[in-house]
Order: C-alpha cells, then structure tokens, then sequence
C-alpha cells in the first residue's frame, strides 16, 4: 500500500433498512495511511453500520468503499485488517489461546505468533483458561489479540472500551496509544472523547447517517477562546457585548465566555479597564472535543 | 478451504455438545442389542410384526449387523444429526461469532465449505463407531446364543455404512440450513424436529389413511420418507408390505436434497447481512 493512497475511500455510502431507517446517509470519508482516525456520533448514528460495512458483514444500500486497496469483505483486503467491532465474540468453550488458534486458522496464519499477540494484550497467564471465564476486560484484550496475529496494516476498533471498568478503560487506553503508535493506520469508533482527542491525528463526527464535521483534532475543536471574570459583572458584559457584538459574548458559571482570538486579550483588557471595570482573570479558553462534539449532535439532533 | 476447515474441526472437536451427541448415538447402538436381546428371550415376549421369533433373533447376528444399523440408527440417528447440524450453525449466530470468523480472511463460502467438511466428517466418524458397535454387539450375542458367526459380503457392509451415512448427513444438513434461516439453533432443532416427528412421521401417516393419489405422490418426493425407504431397502421382506418408493428412487431423492440443502444455505451464507 503506497503512503499517499487512503487506506479506507468512503463514496456516498448509504445503508437503509427497510423503508423508515435510514442509518448511513450517503457518506464521504478517507483515511489516510498511518493516521489514528478518530470516528464519532451518538448512539444509533450510524458508525457502527458504516465499520461493518467497512469489513463486508453487511451491504451497503448504494454508494462504495474501498479498504486496504480492496472492495469489503475481500478475502485479500480482510487479510491486512484487524478488527474488533461491538462485543467480542469467541467461543465459550475454548481457551483464549484456542480461540486465537481458530482465528490463525481461518485467517491462514502460523500459530506462532499467538503467544507474542497474547502478551501484548497481557493475556499469556490466563491464556488456558476458557474465555467464558474472562472479565469483559479480557474479552476486549483477547479480540484485539485476535487483531493483532495478523499483524495487519489497519485496525477498525468499535467501542473497544465498551462496558469495561475504570481500570479496564485504562488499560484498554494505553493499548491503543500502542498501536496507533508506529505505521499502523487505526480507525477508532469511540465514546470516550478524551481518549480520541488526546490519541487522534483527525476525527469526524456523525449523526443520524451523516457526515457533520471532519477535520485534525485542532480544525474540529475550531477556535478557542477568551474567559474574563470582571466586576461588575453587568458592566462588563454590557461593555464587551458593544465590542465584540452579542454572540460573542456568553455567561458560563459566573465568568462570561468571549468566542474570540485569545491575541485579542491585551485589547480587551484594556478596554474593559478603560470603561472602569476591574478585571479580576483573563485567560484562554480551550473548547474541548467534547463540547464540539455535544454542541454539533445536539443542534443536528434538534434539526432533525 | 483448508484453512476453514481446519478451523472449523478445531471448534467442532473439543465442543462438548458435540461429544454428547456422539456419544448418545453410540450407546444406542449396545444398548438396543442388549435390551432386544433381553426382550427376545423373555418368556412373556410374543413377536407381533409378522416375524418369526427366531428371525428376530437373526437380525441381532453378524449376518445381519449391517442392515440392522441402517434401519435401526437412520430414525433417532438422524433427528440428533438435525440437533448437531442445527447447533453447529445455530450457535454461531448465538454467540456473534460470524463476524469474528467473516472478519479473519476467508469469503463466507470457504466458512460454509470448511463447516460442511468438518460436521460431515464427524458423521462419517460418529458412523463407523456405530457400526463398529454394532458388529461387536452382534458378536457377542451370536456368542452368547451358540449361532454360528457369519459376517456380511464386504460391499453389504459398505452400502449399508453409505446408506447410514447418507441419512444422517442429509438430516444434518437439514439442521444446519434451518439455522442458517433461522439463524438461531433454538427454533431450527424445534421446527425441524416438529417437521421431522409430526409432518412426515405423523401426518402423512394419517393421510396414507385416505388413500389419495395427490398424497401418494407428494410423500414420494419427502424427504423423511425417502430416508425411510432407503433404510427400509435394507430390511429383509418380513417386515411390512411392498414399499412405496424404491431404493433408487431414494437414493435419488436423498442426494437430491442433500444437494438443495447445501445450495440453501450457500445462498443463505453469501446473500444475509451479519448483523
């Protein structure tokens, strides 16, 4: 796979169940190779269906995608690609070393690299043990094994941290960082959007099927801001509301919140002072992911 | 292909609901000669099937070992071979684990080829033992009664193994595409056992009652009474009147459907989201 080729081509990709449920809605997106892609929306919007899409477990309505160089669900294309999507699912009955033995041998890899996989996931203590007996940490760790035996150049990971405790979060955290960290190209659906923004190079975010916003971590997050705590209070609202006009202004928690340039804050200051307002803090304020993130589904949840 | 299938033995064999069936099937098989042989020699026992007492006790000899498998195990063999076939593919979609197979590499056809390898050839293993079983069973009660040991030509012994094989499988492969369906095991081993038991055991049963020509000719071409005739083909004259449906005729069908069922679930397979 050349580098300047995406990894995943997304085309106007739409999926349709039935007449009523639209759940991708003619979607445009790539991946670029070695890039950790950060893939979000609410519940039901639709990420989900596009990565099984993505990996040919189900068809798409209309629209194309390529994926590793190849159509989904191509035997060659699923060779490159390790995946993880919802819940795990491996047999109960066998050990997790078994069940990595199952998916070596359907993926038609040696069984050698089992062990390295396994320990990797921190999981060669418990590998004899039948994966009924595993936490949902474990059962997330041995589906990211079963990813990694095949050494693939793509990983798609659904919800990887769905339904684990604090620690599983944790742990489940730093091997993603892991894996995103070489060559590898990471495509990672996830509802912990401080993970995403500190481990993404770019995210975008879906709602009801569509594509609302896509960029690097910076682009989505958009400007930053200005917090001013004055006194009083009044006044110094009054005052910047006739400076930076009235929907640049916002109160949040007793401080009020500029959508400005942070470089305006010398200006502001000074105004602020000149008008006989006693500015008590000034400083920058970083929009979180998070915020984007709710404020965006919240406004298209509404429209919708 | 390979590949599948050495993943789908891998999962077959060390799966316990597939060791208690196996082996449910094989202790039929010393169990129904010990009890018949019991039976036979109860002073209370009087035949009632128009068969002589001691040509009762010949079908329990090694003369008779083979022909008395195919009849004895293609009934109760074939409704757990529905079980087995029916839970291969049905738990798969209990556990979601499709999508971690679908996922790994190979197209959904080498899974389903590699599946039908792997179960067909524990009904192959499942088979001989009861053969096996049987021949030794028979042995031993020849033994026991002073008969002389006899066993069958060789090519008797293997058509009888063929014709077993083949029922069972052809039930087996009715479980599996009524999971692939249903995509559950719970409904497929209900309905297909329902349809197994009650339509072709039951029903056309009542009907033959009415003698209808439609009746005739639908029977002729169900499955479960074209596994019956084959069975039936091995039997020696004294059990019932002239059948229906000719050996050939059953063979024919049997293949037929054995055929229609692979092709079912192969469309089955390659057309359904795995959601």
């Amino acid at each position: 796979m050349t580098q300047h080729q995406p990894v995943i081509r997304i085309q106007q990709l739409s999926k349709r169940y039935g007449a009523s449920i639209l759940a991708v809605d003619r979607l445009d997106l790539e991946v670029q190779h070695g890039e950790v892609f950060g893939f979000l929306g609410p519940n039901g919007a639709g990420k989900t269906t596009t990565l099984r899409m993505l990996l040919g477990l189900i068809r798409p309505t209309s629209g194309s995608a390529t994926v590793a160089e190849h159509a989904p669900g191509d035997p060659e294309g699923l060779r490159r690609i390790g995946s993880l999507v919802e819940a795990p699912a491996f047999y109960p009955y066998l050990s997790g070393r078994q069940n990595l033995k199952v998916a070596a041998d359907y993926a038609g890899i040696p069984h050698s690299r089992i062990d390295g996989a396994l320990e990797e996931v921190d999981l060669l203590s418990r590998a004899k043990d039948r994966f009924a007996t595993y936490s949902m940490g474990m059962k997330q760790r041995l589906a990211v094994a079963a990813a990694l035996i095949k050494e693939p150049e793509l990983m798609i990971l659904d919800e990887p941290t769905n339904g684990l405790d604090p620690q599983g979060v944790v742990e489940m955290r730093s091997l993603i960082k892991r894996l995103g960290s070489g060559d590898r190209t990471v495509l990672l659906s996830s509802h912990l959007l401080n993970e995403v923004e500190q481990t993404c190079d770019r995210v975008a975010i879906i709602s009801h099927g569509r594509l609302i916003r896509e960029g690097t971590v910076d682009e989505v997050r958009g400007q930053a801001g200005l917090v001013v705590r004055a006194n009083p209070f009044d006044g110094a609202r009054l005052a910047l509301e006739r400076m930076l006009g009235g929907a640049a202004v916002s109160a949040v928690d007793g401080a009020l919140r500029l959508s400005v340039a942070p470089e305006r804050a010398a200006d502001i200051n000074a105004a602020l002072v000149g008008a006989g307002i006693r500015v008590s803090e000034l400083r920058p304020a970083e929009r979180t992911l998070e915020e984007v993130f709710l404020n965006l589904t919240t406004r298209e949840g509404a429209a919708a | 292909m390979i590949n599948s299938l050495k993943a789908e033995w891998r999962k077959l064999i060390r799966r316990p609901a597939i060791w208690w069936l196996g082996a449910f099937i094989l202790a039929i098989v010393p169990l129904v000669y010990t009890f018949s042989w019991i039976q036979y020699n109860s002073p209370s026992f009087h035949p009632d099937s128009g068969a002589t007492l001691a040509q009762l006790k010949a079908q329990l000899y090694p003369a008779n070992f083979a022909a008395t498998m195919v009849a004895g195990l293609s009934f109760i063999g074939g409704a757990l071979m529905l079980v087995m076939g029916a839970l291969a593919v049905g738990s798969e979609y209990g556990w979601t684990t499709f999508k971690t197979v679908y996922t790994q590499r190979p197209g959904r056809l080498q899974v389903l080829a590699g599946q039908l390898a792997a179960v067909s050839a524990i009904s192959v293993i499942i088979v001989a033992g009861a053969f096996l079983l049987a021949a030794l069973s028979s042995f031993t009660i020849a033994n026991l009664a002073g008969a002389a040991i006899v066993w069958p030509a060789l090519t008797e012994i293997v058509k009888a193994l063929a014709a077993t094989w083949l029922i069972l499988e052809v039930w087996l492969l009715f479980g599996m595409v009524m999971a692939y369906l249903f995509r559950q095991s719970a409904l497929a081993i209900g309905l297909g056992l329902a349809y197994m038991l009650a339509i072709e055991g039951i029903l056309f049963r009542a009907l033959s009652g009415f003698h209808l020509s439609w009746v005739t000719t639908v029977e002729k071409f169900m499955v479960g009474q074209n596994t019956g005739a084959l069975s039936g083909s091995f039997q020696s004259g004294f059990r019932g009147p002239t059948p229906l449906i000719s050996a050939e005729h059953a063979l024919l069908v049997v293949v037929a459907y054995a055929l229609g069922f692979v092709i079912l679930s192969g469309i089955l397979v390659r057309s359904r989201d795995v959601v």
